[in-house]
């Protein structure tokens, strides 16, 4: 197991540096550079004062010559400096990485609990009442773009019902500790949460039914059956571990999507997290910390994917890591 | 006196199983109403009742339906009455059902791959039965577990319980699922096809288990197969199934001697003999040798950096319109070798010589203009047909690949189709509306078409019933008078072997145990590797 994931870091590691120097160059080709937006900032500056930012900033160097000091910063953990927060891009990227994972994590745990359930619910009433009404949620949920379910439930829940809080991650004025301030972050997560992780248990859910239908079919089920076990016990004991293979596999994929949706989400729950940073820094041209973000988020797609791929070996014995 | 005497022997033989006017009604697209119609029979306590049919013929559903197990909600027992010890099944609920599954009676699957769960261990799997039907400490569960592997001739039980399927050799497998079936002593045993998927000796092996631990237990058996050798080995009464109806029953060796019903004639005729038939026509001539292969070898890498020679130093010579049998077990490299044969894979070392050509001296583009000299037909006709391509399609593609003019791909996949049996109305069909015997005379037609002059069966009659089996190896071998084909002819199967091939080779892990004209391979096999696959070939009748 250990030998596998140093294996899979050292693989992941030729993988890495090239999303940083891809984005690196893709970043460059965007008109205005960092000189522009600074003088800009200042309230506007002459062209020689642009020219002599560039100098001073190393923006006239060839670009490969930029693109190795700027890996160089980055093998020691200096991402750079934000001008625009005034604060280093990776004290800066640290502080958001928390309220994102929190936001993540929860989505990704939520969506993948409810549509094995309501993936489950629907096979085990296949094709009766209650498989369809499944159905039909989940293909709302499909096809609702995550920005409008964000609003709408802001809508309905906090501004007519009032019930639950519309932004933010928890009430700083109130000057929450312990238990409260847990309790307080729950409550602002509900909406977030729900609106990211619809769409994606709309998709475990028919991966789900899908999956176990087709294990259902399969001989190893007629064989429990035999045996006389009751169908709960066919159910979880026999096809649920085998059906959630592929939904493992889905999970690991969808990881890096669910990333991008989080940006979506963080915009309209005004959530202090990476997504919103991003959101700001794109607007703002703040090249250092834009890529600063790239390059901690696919660290951690990356870290995601090998614990996924860990944890299939886990769930599946035919499946060797090493 | 007499008489009170055969009324308490009666008594004594009341039967375990009886079965009584079963009907089991198929869904309304099936191809006929009822998969099983009128079955009456009754079974023993330590009686062995074999019921045989081809695929189709209900035997399956017949045995799932004691169980309650039909396929659900299509298939449906509709009519009649399982009495177990008296008691009737069809009535008895799913509650009553849950006790007797897997503890009074249970079931032995054909395939242990599939009828195992994969991520479950097996010793977790055994286990599950004890669990749901005793009250037995772990301590003591552990115990019988290991009891009844050892019972089933497995060395190292507990390495066998901590195991996952995939970790295990078929007949391993099947040994666990055995154990499995039997740890409760269950009073009737069903098993359904439970020795097919095995190799000869392997099979032999099994064969024998279940008849010492089935005396031992004075248990019913209730063995389903489509295989007369197995038949012959094992059963104590037949009942012949034809379409869902009893065609014939009786004691085995009535039936296996004198079989009265012509559907039971017809199949016993179609099962080939394992005596090499006289071939007509047969010149002392030597003829031109097509296929040259020399010290041919390919070794596999396994993970954990061992190797595994898959074929080791094979030599051998075809002569044009000869066949080549080889036959061994699973893993003895029959079908590594006709990867290399067909250039699907690269030889370590050796060579061949197809028609003068050394086929591993040319590079790809002068191998794709030879490719058309050497075709190929496989075992599983549903796997190696496109679906989602009409007949024509399928058989027309290697024509068209070279360019041929539409014309003349038409004319020739016309011929062809007909050359095989089929209509030409298939060309625009689609493989699923076909059996599996007409599949595999498409797959056929989709080699000739090409004007091979080798053509390399592997396993192509396994999948199918005798009978069917029996047509496709008449059309073989009247194609390849007719086109003085040569062919190499993979198989497990001694008696297809027999029946088709002009020489034979046998191998072993890689190598070749021994080869020569099938009359005296067949007749007097010099290895003893050989012998022991001559002996445990199921049910060698006196003809043999």
């Amino acid at each position: 197991m250990i030998r596998f994931i140093t294996r899979r870091l050292a693989q992941a590691l030729p993988t890495v540096l090239l999303i940083f120097a891809l984005s690196f160059f893709l970043l460059k080709l965007a008109p205005g550079d960092m000189a522009a937006v600074m003088a800009g900032e200042s309230g506007g500056g002459s062209a020689e004062y642009v020219q002599n930012l560039r100098e001073q900033y190393g923006l006239e160097r060839p670009m490969i010559l930029q693109l190795f000091s700027y890996l160089k910063n980055v093998a020691t953990l200096n991402l750079g400096y934000s001008y625009r927060q005034n604060m280093p891009v990776f004290d800066l990227i640290m502080s958001r990485l928390g309220p994102t994972a929190l936001l993540m994590l929860t989505s990704f745990a939520v969506s993948i609990l409810a549509g094995v359930a309501l993936g489950i619910a629907a096979a085990r009433n296949v094709n009766r009442p209650v498989d369809r009404v499944i159905s039909v949620i989940s293909t709302l949920g499909y096809a609702t773009p995550l920005f409008w379910v964000g609003l709408m439930l802001i809508l309905l829940f906090s501004i007519t019902f009032r019930q639950l809080p519309t932004s933010g991650m928890e009430n700083v004025a109130a000057f929450n500790e312990g238990f409260a301030r847990v309790k307080d972050i729950a409550w602002h997560l509900v909406l977030p949460v729900v609106s990211l992780s619809l769409f994606y248990t709309a998709v475990y859910t028919r991966l789900m039914r899908a999956s176990l239908l087709e294990q259902s079919k399969m001989n190893y089920v007629v064989t429990a059956e035999a045996k006389g076990l009751a169908p709960r016990k066919v159910m979880y004991g026999h096809v649920l571990r085998n059906a959630l293979l592929p939904i493992l596999t889905m999970a690991g994929v969808q990881i890096g999507s669910m990333l991008g949706g989080s940006i979506i989400i963080e915009s309209v729950f005004g959530w202090p997290g990476m997504g919103l940073l991003a959101y700001e820094a794109l607007f703002a041209r703040d090249l250092n910390l834009l890529m600063g973000i790239l390059i901690v988020s696919s660290v951690m797609v990356i870290l995601i994917n090998i614990a996924v791929d860990v944890l299939y070996a886990v769930v599946d014995p035919r499946i060797q890591l090493n | 006196m007499l008489s009170t005497l055969s009324l308490r022997i009666d008594r004594m033989e009341e039967p375990l199983l009886d079965v009584q006017n079963l009907a089991i009604t198929l869904p309304s697209d099936a191809d006929r109403r009822h998969a099983v119609s009128d079955l009456n029979f009754t079974l023993r306590r330590g009686e062995t009742l074999c019921v045989i049919g081809e695929s189709g013929s209900g035997k399956s559903l017949t045995g799932r339906a004691i169980l309650q197990l039909l396929p659900k909600p299509h298939v449906r027992l509709s009519q009649g009455r399982i009495l177990f010890e008296g008691t009737d099944l069809v009535q008895l609920g799913e509650a009553g059902m849950r006790k007797i599954r897997g503890n009074s009676i249970s079931m032995i699957f054909q395939e242990p791959m599939t009828a195992l769960n994969p991520v479950l261990s097996i010793g977790r799997q055994i286990d599950e039965v004890l669990i749901a039907h005793t009250s037995l400490s772990r301590t003591e569960r552990g115990r019988r577990m290991r009891e009844i592997l050892a019972e089933t001739n497995l060395v190292d039980p507990d390495r066998i319980l901590r195991s996952y399927p995939h970790q295990l050799s078929g007949g391993q497998r099947q040994r666990a699922m055995i154990a499995m079936a039997l740890i409760l002593e269950p009073k009737l045993i069903i098993a359904d096809e439970p020795t097919t998927a095995l190799d000869v000796t392997t099979q032999a092996q099994i064969l024998r288990l279940m008849k010492q631990i089935q005396e031992r237990h004075r248990a019913g058996l209730l063995f389903i197969t489509h295989d007369f050798g197995v038949v012959a080995e094992i059963a104590d009464r037949v009942i012949v199934m034809e379409r869902g109806r009893a065609v014939e029953s009786g004691p085995a060796k009535e039936v296996l001697h004198a079989p009265s019903h012509p559907y039971t004639k017809s199949l016993m005729a179609a099962v080939p003999s394992l005596t090499p038939r006289i071939r007509d026509g047969q010149t002392a001539l030597e003829p031109t040798t097509l296929l040259a292969v020399d010290s041919l070898s390919k070794a596999y890498l396994l993970p954990g950096g061992r190797s595994i020679k898959a074929v080791d130093n094979v030599s051998l010579r075809l002569g044009v319109g000869e066949t080549l049998g080889i036959v061994g077990e699973s893993g003895s490299g029959k079908s590594s070798l006709a990867r290399l044969l067909l250039r699907l894979s690269e030889p370590d070392e050796g060579s061949i010589r197809l028609d003068d050509v050394d086929l591993l001296a040319l590079n790809r583009s002068q191998l794709r203009d030879k490719r058309h000299l050497f075709q190929v037909v496989f075992q599983d006709p549903y796997g190696s047909l496109n679906p989602r391509w009409n007949v024509g399609r399928i058989i027309g593609e290697g024509l068209r690949l070279r360019k041929e003019p539409e014309r003349k791909v038409q004319e020739k996949s016309e011929a062809i189709i007909e050359l095989v049996g089929l209509d030409r109305r298939a060309l625009s069909r689609f493989p699923h509306e076909f059996s599996g015997g007409q599949r595999q005379r498409i797959a056929i037609a989709r080699a000739l078409i090409m004007d091979p002059k080798l053509l390399i069966a592997d396993e192509a009659v396994s999948a199918l019933d005798v009978s069917i089996q029996a047509q496709i190896l008449k059309l073989l071998d009247n194609i390849k008078r007719r086109l003085n084909l040569s062919m190499i002819f993979i198989t497990h199967d001694l008696r297809v072997a027999a029946n088709i091939c002009d020489t034979v080779m046998v191998m072993q892990s890689g190598r070749v145990v021994e080869a020569g004209p099938v009359e005296i391979i067949f007749r007097a096999p010099q290895q003893e590797y050989t012998q022991n696959l001559f002996a445990a070939v199921p049910g060698r009748l006196e003809t043999d």
